[in-house]
C-alpha cells in the first residue's frame, strides 16, 4: 500500500512538471497580413511613416 | 580609416541594432500612439507568439487562437491612445490576450449550456458538445500523456487560479510579470499559485487513483 502511494505520489509530481520546457505554440504565416485585412475591412490602418511615404511616392515618381 | 569612417561606420552599426531589436517601450508607444504601420508591424511580429501561445494554452484550439490572436491586436491598435503607460507594453498586450481568451471561453460555455437546455426541452436531437482535440506543438513527445493529463486538470481549476498558473507554465511568466498582467500583488499571486497546485495534486491523486 505505501509503495502504491509513493508511486502515485511520483506520478502526480511528474505530471505537475510535464509542461516544463515546453516550446511556444506559434501561429499560421503571415499574420500581420491577415490582421492588416481585419483592420482595413473593419476601418482605417495605421498610416505610413512620413519616410516611407515619400520613398514611395519618390519611386512611383521614378517609375 | 580616417574619423569620418569611423563614425560612419558606428551609425550604421547602431542603426542595424535599432533595427533588429524591438524600440524601447516608450518610443514604441509612441509610434504606435502616432499611427505608425511600420511599428505596429514590428510590434506584431515581437509579441505574435506569446500572444498566440497564451490564447493556444487557454482555448486550445488552432483556429480560434489565431482568430483571438489577430483581435487581440486589432484591440491593442484601436485602444492605444487609452494606454495610460502605468505597466509594460508586454503586460497589457497579455493581459488583452487573456481577457479575449477567457471571453471566447465564458461565450462557448453559454452556447454548450443553451445547446443543452434546448436537448432537454426536446427541440433538438443532441447537445452541442465540442471536445477540442488538443495537441500542444511544443510538448515533447514522451510528455504528451502526462501533459493532457495536467491540461485536463488544469481547465478545472477556479479561474484566477487558472490564469495564473498558465500564465507561469506556458509562458513562463514570472510571480510580479503574472501580477501586473493579473492587476494584483505579488503575495496574492503566489497564493493563487500555491493553491492551484494544491488543487491540481488533488485532482491528479485521484485520477491516478482511480
Amino acid at each position: 500500500m505505501k509503495n502504491r502511494d509513493k508511486h502515485i505520489e511520483k506520478k502526480v509530481e511528474q505530471t505537475l512538471h510535464a509542461l516544463d520546457g515546453m516550446e511556444r505554440a506559434r501561429p499560421k504565416p503571415f499574420l500581420y497580413t491577415r490582421i492588416k485585412a481585419r483592420l482595413e475591412k473593419g476601418a482605417e490602418m495605421p498610416q505610413q511613416t512620413s519616410y516611407s511615404f515619400s520613398l514611395f511616392s519618390s519611386v512611383q515618381y521614378l517609375s | 580609416m580616417n574619423d569620418a569612417f569611423i563614425k560612419l561606420k558606428m551609425i550604421n552599426l547602431t542603426v542595424k541594432h535599432y533595427d533588429t531589436m524591438l524600440k524601447a517601450d516608450h518610443i514604441l508607444i509612441r509610434e504606435l500612439k502616432n499611427r505608425d504601420e511600420e511599428a505596429f508591424r514590428q510590434m506584431v511580429d515581437h509579441f505574435e507568439d506569446r500572444v498566440f501561445n497564451t490564447c493556444f494554452s487557454f482555448v486550445k484550439n488552432a483556429d480560434d487562437a489565431d482568430d483571438l490572436t489577430q483581435e487581440t491586436f486589432i484591440e491593442v491598435y484601436h485602444s492605444i491612445q487609452k494606454f495610460r503607460e502605468d505597466s509594460r507594453l508586454s503586460t497589457w498586450i497579455y493581459r488583452i490576450a487573456v481577457n479575449k481568451s477567457l471571453e471566447f471561453l465564458r461565450k462557448n460555455k453559454r452556447k454548450k449550456r443553451w445547446g443543452l437546455i434546448v436537448w432537454l426541452t426536446g427541440a433538438e436531437t443532441e447537445p452541442e458538445v465540442q471536445i477540442p482535440d488538443f495537441n500542444h506543438p511544443g510538448i515533447i513527445a514522451e510528455k504528451k500523456e502526462q501533459a493532457g493529463i495536467l491540461l485536463a486538470a488544469i481547465d478545472k481549476l477556479p479561474e484566477n487560479q487558472k490564469i495564473a498558473f498558465t500564465l507561469h507554465k506556458m509562458e513562463d511568466l514570472s510571480y510580479e510579470e503574472i501580477a501586473e498582467v493579473m492587476s494584483k500583488t505579488v503575495s496574492s499571486v503566489e497564493s493563487l499559485m500555491h493553491r492551484a497546485k494544491n488543487n491540481l495534486r488533488e485532482q491528479l491523486t485521484d485520477y491516478y487513483n482511480s
